[in-house]
Parts: C-alpha cells; structure tokens; sequence
C-alpha cells in the first residue's frame, strides 16, 4: 500500500461505493450510515466549502464537530482536496467557552489555519465569548445541505503531512504530532496483519476521534481497509456504557479499542437489565491500550461477560502513542499477554523486573511483541541501552514515526533523536515481550486522558486565595477504577482559608471547566506544608510520597 | 413518594455516594457535573439509583451530563419519564 491515505477510500467508492464505511449511531439506538459514496461526495462537497473559505491545499483546516456522519466526511473530505485536518474536542457544556476560544484561536494561528469546519451550535457557543476568531473563515456543515461537486484530484504527496493529532500541551497550547500520508500508510500496512484482519472484520467504537486511538485504529484504518465501524458518541457511552454492548450483539462486531478503565467500567457498571440476550460472541479481540493496563481488569472483564462469550484470549494489549502514528506493540490471539509476577522491592529499589510468585509481589502485563519494522530500546537516562528485564525509558523506531511537533522545534528536538523517539514512558523487555510499567515524568493519565500536572497546577495557582506556585497536581493509582484519580496539593494565602468551601470550589470549578476533569481530591494546605527540594523547588514525587503517608485514606467516594 | 421526600433522598445519595466534597452542602441548584464536584463517569451510578429508587426507566437519549447536572434537572428528567417500562 503506497500513496496517500485519500487514495484507497477512493478506490472504494469506485468498486462498491455503498458499502457501508461506519455507521453512527444516536443515544436511542437508531443509526445513520456513512457509505463510501456517502464518505467521499459529501466530503468533495465539504472540500469545495473548505477551498472556498479561502483553505489553500497544504494548509491546515480545523475541524470541531461531534460525533455525526459529517465528522468524517470532513476528515476525508479535507484529506481529498490537499488539505491537512486537525480534529480538537467539541467544547462540551462543562468547559468554559471562553478558554476553549482562546486557546482554539492560539492553536489557529499556530498552524496558520485559515479554516474551522463546525456546525452552528459549536460556532455559537464560541461566538458569544468575545475572543477573536476572526482570523477563520467558517464552514457551518449543518448549513450546507448536500449537493454534488465534483471529486477533486488528490493534490498532496506521500511525505507531505496528512493530519495534525494534538495532544494535550505542557505551554498551555496544544503539540500538533504531525503526521505524513507515508507514516499513516506504514502504519496501517503492518498493524493490518498483526491484527488478522478479516474481510468479516466490524469494529465497534465509542472513542473520539481527536485522539489516537478513535482516530487511527476506528476511523483511518477502517476506511482504507474497508472494515465496518459502529460508533457510538462518548458523551453517551459514559452514562449508557451498555449501548456499546448492545451494539456489538446487534452489528456482529469482533473488534473494539478501549483504555483500561473502561474495562472495569463495563465490568462494574452495566447491569443485566441493559443487556438481556445480548451475546458478545462475535467478538475476537478487545484491545487494551493508552493507559497503563492491568491484568485484575481483564480477570474482572472477563468473569463479567463470560456467560456471553468474551474469553481471556479475547483480550488484548497494545501499546501506542500519537508519535508512532499509533501502535507501536500488539499482542494476538495466539495466548492472552503474558502477565508476570514481579518482586516488588527489586522493582523499586534496583529497576529490575525479577520474576517472583511469593513475597510482595506486583503484576506487570506484556503489551504484546514490537509491529513489524517496528524497533524498541530500552535506555537509561543517558540514552544507552540496558539489559534485558531492567527498567528504563522505552525509545522507538520505526517508519510510522512522526515529523515532529509542528512548529515547535525544541518540543520536537526534547524527544526524537537520531530517528528515534523517546517516549517518556518506562518498561521492560522480557524475551521480546514489552512491559510497560511506568512513566518517566509526572503525566497524569485519567481514564485514557492525558494530563500535564503543570498545566493543572498553574490553573489553581490562578484562583484568587491559592498561593501561586505553590500546587502540586498528581495522578494516584486507583486499581478499583483501572485508572488515575486526580489528586490537588495546594497552598493557600491565608490560614483560615484552609477550610473555605468557597475557595474549593472554584478551585474544582477552574479545572473541571479547563480541563473537562474533575478533581478527585483537592486538599487546601497551609503555607509551607509542601516540601521543596534542596534546589528550592517543588517536586512531585517527595509530596506525592507525604500525601500518601498523611492524608490519603484507603477509601474513596464516588464508586 | 412526595416530590419533597425525593428531593431528600436523591441530596441524600448525592452527598454520600457520588460529590467530591462531602463538606459542601447540597441544594437542588448546585452544579453537579459543571463544577467539577462529579465526575461524569459517576453519573451512571446516579441513574441507578434514581432508576431503582424511584421506579423510572430514563431513556438513553435523555441520560446526558448536562440534563443531569443539578439535582432539579435530575429531578426533573424522572418526572419526565414516570409511568414508562423499559
């Protein structure tokens, strides 16, 4: 498979233009197909709009729309006429609108976009705000009823970059990994095979597509392929996670991607009522990835859902990042991966992984073997290469690899090296098997969501009554939930408030309407109860060690 | 059960079971989800509750974060759907 990524979705269109590409589902279970007739006239059509607003090819495009058949008509659609989409978060009702327009209008100058395509409820929700996106011409899609135009030439080149994925961003503003059609191409010609993909293949999805995951696995390799998707939109899956259940029974599903919690999720909170003579039968991998996995959530998924067919072997590990395009390792359906008892004090003490099944033992799950053409270090911090079973950051190559973060050299230059990219994140290599155990800096990763801890610290640290400067963010394991909580250490000016309700709430309120999160613990502290370090400085690890030892209680509320 | 007894009970549940912050007083007007005091992963434990405490199906379509976040809008989506079976 060579070329560009618009290249097979037209051969599609050409040989059997209704087959169905993915079917979107609403919350009451009715759907609207996306054929590739559908895909690939409706996005001439949106391309035209694009080029129209003044979107020259090469240019870069910004999509914000929700979970609907013209979300991927516009991704196509962009990708059709030479243009490079970036896909950001719809702004839910939670977050404050004006932050989402100012940060939206940073990101667009960044990358120089001339172009947002959205529908008019998300443009009006930013409109009111006051914050200049005059710079954007806008495309309303629910305002461009359907009509034919004709199917543009694909215009852009192999190594030209295909989209922009951001992740969320340590300066305030959003990384752009910027991708080439080459790097999404290889990605999708070697994870195909590692996977078996079957011509019965159907994927189901309630992930977004403005990560990876949703992106890459759920919308870009389905449509090259041809694999059928059911998407369901996650803002609905989060209240009615049964609905994805039901999907699967009803469309014969056999593939899905999911984060760790939402295994424990489905585990813990869909109730037999929802889900009465529904058979997960047909599936033949759940994928674990983008959070760090734990053998207890598949163990718990799989006594959930056994009497509906779902299997060990049915679960999967894969490890992948935004960087690689996606995924870099995969277990198959050959053995569930391989889970290994560690010892735990050789494991924190010395950074080795040393098998053991009696004593203080902790679990490490395999996240499967490397793709193919896909090469895995493990290096110490000077980046020289360790021994096997001995822990250090896990660097990548291969030819998937991202060009870089747009624009931003030093963010670029911080990771990727001589072709490799150092992720940040720890592990292990046992007999070709890579265990991922760990991260290197302090990234807070809740329910598949990334989280910079600076950018949640200097969040509180601007709440009027916080001593600025003085917050610690962290991620605390929770192995109930399969995932993160957010925990807050902040500093306040004055003693008295160390009790004010008042301050805590807009302390919570100032996070959950930036970041879309909710604090799981927030503690107010005197001034001076954070512990600094010889250097002066607040580090994370000393307070996340005191707040364990002193304030954190074994039981948590919310579950 | 009087509307009054339900408003009781759901503050009740709320306070015990699903806010972050279990000092902070809850009216029916307190921001549930928008606050950042529930996260909405948790919402689907509230829909439980109200579905079995009250003898209502909430449908799927009606079960979102926002209709959901404040316990009068709660409330007001069970009286919206009394009387139906799943």
């Amino acid at each position: 498979m060579a070329g560009t990524l618009p290249e097979p979705v037209l051969r599609h269109y050409r040989r059997d233009p209704d087959r169905v590409y993915v079917r979107c589902l609403d919350a009451d279970g009715s759907g609207e197909e996306v054929t590739y007739r559908r895909l690939v006239e409706r996005g001439a059509q949106l391309s035209a709009a694009m080029e129209g607003a003044g979107g020259a090819p090469g240019g870069f495009v910004v999509v914000l729309l929700p979970h609907s058949p013209d979300l991927y008509c516009a991704l196509f659609g962009a990708m059709l006429g030479g243009h490079v989409p970036a896909l950001l978060p719809v702004p839910s009702f939670k977050l404050d609108p004006a932050y989402q327009a100012a940060e939206l209008d940073a990101l667009a100058r960044h990358i120089a976009a001339a172009v947002l395509v959205t529908d008019a409820q998300t443009a009006g929700r930013l409109d009111g705000t006051g914050v200049g996106l005059s710079h954007l011409r806008v495309v309303l899609c629910d305002r461009l009823p359907a009509a034919a135009v004709p199917i543009p030439e694909t215009r852009a080149s192999e190594d030209d970059v295909a989209l922009l994925q951001h992740s969320s961003g340590s300066t305030g503003l959003k990384k752009g990994v910027a991708l080439t059609h080459r790097a999404v191409m290889r990605q999708i010609e070697t994870y195909a095979p590692t996977l078996g993909l079957r011509p019965d293949d159907h994927i189901a999805s309630w992930l977004p597509l403005y990560h990876d995951m949703g992106l890459i696995a759920c919308a870009i390799l389905p449509a090259l392929l041809g694999v059928p998707v059911t998407a369901l939109s996650p803002f609905h899956w989060v209240t009615r996670p049964a609905a994805l259940l039901r999907a699967v029974d009803r469309h014969r599903c056999t593939l899905a991607w999911m984060p760790n919690f939402a295994f424990e999720f489905l585990a813990a909170r869909v109730r037999d009522s929802q889900i009465e003579g529904v058979s997960l039968a047909s599936m033949r991998a759940w994928i674990n990835c983008s959070e760090p996995t734990l053998a207890e959530s598949h163990r718990r998924f799989v006594r959930r859902y056994a009497s509906r067919g779902v299997r060990p072997e049915h679960l999967w590990t894969c490890y992948a990042a935004a960087e690689a395009t996606f995924a870099m390792t995969q277990s198959s359906d050959r053995a569930p991966p391989r889970v290994e008892g560690l010892d735990r004090e050789a494991f924190i003490g010395n950074g080795v992984a040393v098998p053991a099944d009696a004593g203080a033992v902790m679990e490490a799950m395999s996240a499967g073997v490397p793709l193919e053409g896909t090469r895995i270090r493990i290096v110490d911090g000077e980046g020289q290469d360790l021994p096997g079973r001995r822990i250090g950051e896990i660097a990548v190559q291969s030819e998937s690899l991202f060009s870089g973060y747009f624009r931003r050299p030093e963010s670029t230059a911080a990771v990727l090296r001589d072709g490799w990219y150092y992720s940040g994140d720890l592990g292990y290599l046992s007999d070709g098997h890579l265990f991922v155990t760990g991260r290197k800096n302090d990234l807070i990763i809740v329910a598949g969501r990334n989280y910079y801890p600076q950018d949640i610290e200097r969040a509180v640290g601007e709440v009027r009554g916080v001593h600025e400067g003085r917050v610690v963010a962290l991620g605390v394991d929770d192995p109930a939930l399969g995932t993160q909580r957010l925990v807050v250490l902040a500093e306040v000016d004055d003693p008295a408030l160390v009790d004010d309700l008042d301050l805590a709430s807009r302390v919570r309120e100032s996070v959950a309407a930036r970041f879309d999160c909710a604090i799981d613990d927030l503690r107010l502290l005197p001034h001076m109860w954070l512990l600094k370090t010889s250097s002066g400085k607040i580090a994370r690890a000393p307070n996340r060690q005191r707040y364990l030892r002193e304030l954190a209680t074994p039981v948590t509320n919310g579950d | 059960m009087t509307e009054d007894a339900r408003s009781a009970t759901l503050l009740e549940f709320l306070h015990r079971e699903v806010v972050k912050d279990r000092r902070r007083p809850l009216d029916l007007d307190t921001a549930l989800v928008s606050s950042g005091l529930v996260d909405s992963m948790s919402l689907i434990n509230v829909l439980a509750f109200v579905e079995d405490s009250f003898g209502v199906v909430i449908p799927d379509e009606a079960a979102t974060a926002e209709s959901m976040n404040t316990p009068r809008s709660i409330l007001a989506l069970v009286r919206a759907f009394e009387g139906r079976s799943r």
